[in-house]
């Protein structure tokens, strides 16, 4: 009599759902179109304006300690497609909601599309065949997913502090926009204690700047410490998040799912 | 009676006070992150060289420092933000049974926003760049002539903000033409930049959009005192003044004329 339940592997159920959540993301960007296309448009004009920017610098200047106007390409496009790629898919999302859910509560709380990230994933894209050849792309796409990893990791953080201090909205989103900014220039313009920040606390310089030194000259030792940092700054933001989430105390919110 | 309404007003503005200083702490930390990485990239550029078109490095960062002032106190932003949801949530109506002017409003509050974000971020950024390249010379007659062209600088940046917030009538979220508008500022106004180090061939024509009068204008007469800037900057503001606020009204008269509303 009773039911069979089907238990499917947690990783492929998880995955499913991203799945499915981006489709619903999608489904509701075509819904309302106009605001999806304007958003995506606006971010990619946004993004051409700071390349123009650069292309007005290095038509004075040609060379910033070995960085040369091709450089800067690929660092946007490492960094406008890590950054597009994850926050097409992930977003902070009402915990409340999702705390009674089956799902893992931070994976599921985290699927929210934002439109502009569709603009960056969009821009970095079409910039990249101007950026590296055919044989670096499996190098690029390692950095993508390192990139991805730390952006979701910071984020997670600095959105974790809520559990710890109230409302750190704006803070976070100061913070974030610190380090977005910080790995938006050449490494090779830091140094000194600087450098060593960047790649290590504050790691804006490992999702742009050594991907960037990495494929134009491979060194294996900042392959493999960039993996380790994005796997250390993931597992330090579950932590935190979850350390986070024991402290948490809801007013019994009650709302529609939108 | 009146003597408790007042007091209450004050403690609201008391209370937006310390708000405001909380944001202008956080503004803060981002303006000493951004002169931190220009003064890195300035140094790299400049290497040896002790001057480049006319700016030393020092020159460079104060520059950087006074335009940076006056974009964060514009607020943008928040005008942008303001607006759209007023018209998204009909609030906007409200204004339209006062016997107040919808577009003075936000202007009056942007104004004290204005004057207190540019002096704390300028003061603020003006300490950091004393460490990082020390003072830069500065004659006490360029006062009256700087707040001249730095409160024409607050008018024309507003008229052009409300001119396209006011699209929020037709298009509802605007935040896309912010980001558009902001970058507008930075790259074609010379906000990180001055416009001198630009090739010539663009530098000529960027020049003469209202852009160059709300950034580049006002800084560079900031760091060289050179009168000649100020009288550029002055007429480009008054002529760009006139023409925005003409397409402002514009705009403001349409905008109101698809305002439905259905009693309540």
């Amino acid at each position: 009599m009773a039911a069979k339940i089907k238990r499917r592997n947690p990783i492929v159920s998880h995955i499913r759902l991203l799945i499915e959540s981006t489709k619903l993301n999608l489904y509701s960007a075509m819904e309302y179109k106009f605001n999806f296309i304007m958003y995506a448009l606006g971010m990619f004009i946004n993004d051409i304006f700071w390349l123009a920017l650069w292309f007005i610098l290095f038509t004075r200047f040609e060379n910033l300690n070995g960085w040369v106007f091709k450089d800067i390409l690929l660092l946007y496009s490492v960094l406008t497609v890590s950054f597009g790629i994850v926050f097409s898919l992930f977003g902070s999302g009402k915990l409340d909601y999702y705390l009674t859910l089956p799902k893992n509560v931070l994976f599921h709380s985290s699927l929210k599309m934002s439109y502009s990230a569709v603009g960056d994933l969009l821009f970095g894209l079409a910039l990249a065949p101007f950026a590296i050849g055919i044989s670096d792309i499996p190098l690029y796409l390692y950095f993508l997913i390192t990139g991805g990893i730390l952006f979701f990791s910071i984020t997670l953080i600095f959105n974790s502090l809520s559990f710890f201090i109230g409302s750190s909205e704006r803070l976070g989103g100061i913070a974030f926009e610190s380090i977005l900014s910080l790995a938006s220039y050449p490494l090779s313009v830091y140094g000194g204690i600087t450098k060593f920040i960047l790649l290590t606390l504050l790691p804006a310089g490992l999702i742009s700047g050594i991907p960037v030194q990495v494929i134009r000259r491979f060194d294996l030792t900042w392959f493999l410490l960039t993996g380790a940092i994005a796997i250390v700054f993931l597992t330090v933001a579950i932590l935190i998040f979850y350390k986070g989430l024991k402290r948490y105390e809801s007013g019994n919110l009650l709302y529609a799912k939108d | 009676m009146k003597i408790r309404k007042y007091s209450a007003i004050s403690k609201i503005e008391f209370k937006q006070g310390f708000q405001y200083f909380f944001d202008f702490l956080l503004s803060a930390f981002f303006i000493v992150v951004i002169l931190f990485v220009f003064s890195n990239l300035w140094r790299t550029i400049y290497g040896t060289k002790a001057t480049i078109d006319g700016f030393s490095i020092g020159m460079m960062i104060w520059y950087l420092a006074f335009t940076e002032a006056v974009t964060m106190g514009m607020g943008w932003r928040s005008l942008f933000e303001t607006v759209s949801d007023e018209v998204k949530n009909g609030t906007v109506s409200n204004y339209l049974t006062k016997p107040l002017s919808y577009v003075g409003w936000h202007m009056s509050k942007g104004f004290s926003k204005f004057v207190i974000t540019f002096v704390t971020v300028l003061f603020i950024s003006s300490v950091l760049c004393l460490l990082l390249v020390g003072p830069i010379s500065f004659s006490y007659f360029q006062i009256i002539p700087l707040i001249i062209i730095t409160l024409m600088t607050f008018i024309l940046s507003f008229f052009i903000g409300m001119s396209l917030s006011l699209l929020a009538f037709w298009l509802e979220d605007v935040t896309a033409l912010y980001w558009i508008l902001q970058k507008g500022l930075f790259i074609l106004g010379g906000m990180l930049i001055p416009l001198d180090v630009y090739p010539a061939a663009i530098s000529k024509y960027l020049t003469y959009l209202p852009f160059a009068f709300i950034v580049y204008g006002p800084g560079k007469y900031f760091v060289t005192g050179d009168i000649s800037v100020f009288t550029h900057t002055l007429i480009g503001q008054i002529f760009w003044v006139s023409i925005c606020a003409g397409i402002m009204i514009l705009i403001y008269k349409l905008a109101i004329g698809r305002l439905n509303i259905h009693g309540g």
